[in-house]
């Protein structure tokens, strides 16, 4: 089996501050890898230069059979394949729920309305919102929210998911709704790559954990092994740090 | 007070009434559809595009409407036509400056969207243009509506300029019936009672707008 993404020896620096140094990193179709790390080690970063929205200035990047960081590489379409959900949602405040979804299928994937709404609603009944479809986000609580980004994620039908500390904004009562619907993407095979602090979720879900240091990928390892029995002292440090 | 002088005159005062509102609605919205090419030439990547856009502005900005004015008068315009025309030349020359105004607008009022609407747009497919298109610039109209409105009332005043290549506007007529008269206070109030009513029924309409698309 073919790696979905293929990560070598990639480096990325704001003006002097290095914040990714060498980073080899491969993912499985199915895998649910979860990045973990102190706040400033990179783990957005790394993140945003896998879909381009950061330009990463030294390595390769592969997304199944495309080298992203090549010159003629078509990103919008590269980016269709991959979903991201953010730390603070990014919902289209000017449209309904039902709109926010259908929005790129229509114009992107050029799928018609009626096909469009049909996978929406589909969607917004698998995150266990549909009476919402006619709400604007404005009147959503935060997890809603970020349920509906993600329902607009899956409805480009992407083959990876990319969770960037999907529950950082959220109240601790609406944490657990948003997990929740990971758990089950992760159960039904998507491939995804996870930046949070839900400890208990990376155990449960992730099938590898990778941590990262000052852009460095110290260590990387089932649950049971980076948690279980950390090697680096780095990462004794962190997870003794997250788990008190 | 002479008010049947001003009477005789009510015709022309009305016909370059109208003059000066349809001059000024042109620039306008003329103004506006430039102005977005030019805001967007001006946050583009390439300094090609950036350069020209950019020296646009600033040109338009940082000299007077009247110079500008004579210079599309005389200048720009015979050079295109081979003759000049008075209305073309006014038009022409508002819409240019306005142009100039509005691309600052819509830059700030771009500008003030928060970059993670722009982020999720491009993670999900969409190209630069989709998500101005859709996302971006439906949302930074709203909060320019204001703005605009002011371009406006400041285009319905600065359109009297254009009295000076003779286009037959109402500070046009204002002036001449000064002239032919050899009176001050009746045209020249008159007139700017007339500016006053536009400027001021623009800014009620302005604020009414503004106040509907607050609520929806
Ligand atoms: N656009 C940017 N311009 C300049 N520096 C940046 C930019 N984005 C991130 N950085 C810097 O890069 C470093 C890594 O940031 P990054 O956001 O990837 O960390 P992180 O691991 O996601 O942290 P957190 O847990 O706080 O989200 C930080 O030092 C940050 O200040
Ligand atoms: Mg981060």
């Amino acid at each position: 089996m073919n790696p979905m993404i293929r990560v070598k020896q990639l480096s990325k620096s704001f003006g002097s501050n290095t914040v990714l140094r060498d980073i080899d990193l491969e993912v499985m179709p199915k895998e649910v890898v979860v990045l973990i790390g102190a706040s400033g080690s990179g783990k957005s970063t790394l993140l945003r230069c896998l879909n381009a929205l950061e330009t990463a200035e030294k390595g390769e990047i592969w997304i199944e059979e495309t080298p992203l960081l090549a010159k003629d590489t078509n990103i919008p379409k590269l980016r269709m394949e991959m979903g991201m959900v953010f730390q603070q949602f990014n919902l289209f405040p000017h449209m309904k729920v039902i709109d926010n979804i259908t929005l790129a299928p229509i114009r992107v994937r050029g799928w018609t309305p009626e096909q469009a709404r049909a996978k929406g609603m589909e969607l917004l009944r698998k995150v266990g919102l549909e009476t919402k479809a006619d709400a604007y986000p404005a009147s959503l609580s935060g997890g809603q929210s970020q349920r509906v980004a993600i329902a607009r994620a899956l409805a480009m039908e992407p083959k990876i998911m990319l969770f960037d500390e999907p529950t950082s904004a959220l109240d601790p009562e609406m944490v657990g709704e948003v997990l929740a619907v990971m758990k089950t993407l992760a159960k039904e095979g998507m491939t995804m790559i996870v930046v949070t602090h839900e400890m208990g979720f990376a155990r449960e879900v992730g099938d590898r954990i990778i941590f990262l240091d000052q852009g460095v990928l110290l260590e990387q390892g089932t649950p049971e092994e980076v948690f279980g029995n950390p090697r680096n002292e780095r990462t004794k440090e962190f997870l003794s740090k997250v788990l008190a | 007070m002479n008010f049947e002088l001003i009477y005789e005159w009510s015709d022309l005062f009305l016909k370059g009434t109208l003059i000066t509102i349809g001059i000024s609605v042109a620039g306008i919205l003329l103004g506006a559809m430039l102005g977005l090419v030019i805001a967007l030439g001006r946050m583009a990547r390439t300094v090609y595009v950036r350069w020209p856009t950019d020296a646009y502005v600033n040109f338009f900005r940082g000299t007077p409407l009247l110079v500008q004015v004579l210079i599309i008068h005389f200048g720009v315009v015979p050079a295109l036509y081979g003759s000049s025309n008075v209305y073309i030349a006014a038009i022409l020359a508002l819409t240019l400056n306005s142009a100039a105004y509005c691309a600052e607008i819509y830059r700030a009022g771009i500008q003030s969207i928060d970059k993670g609407q722009r982020e999720a747009s491009y993670s999900l497919g969409m190209t630069h243009f989709q998500a101005m298109r859709f996302v971006i610039l439906p949302q930074a109209v709203k909060r320019m509506i204001p703005a605009f409105g002011n371009e406006f009332i400041v285009l319905v005043k600065d359109s009297s300029i254009v009295s000076v290549i003779a286009a037959p506007e109402l500070m046009y007529w204002a002036r001449s019936m000064g002239a032919a008269a050899y009176k001050v206070w009746e045209p020249y109030l008159t007139a700017a009672l007339i500016y006053f009513i536009l400027t001021y029924s623009l800014n009620k309409l302005l604020i009414y707008i503004e106040r509907k698309t607050v609520t929806q």
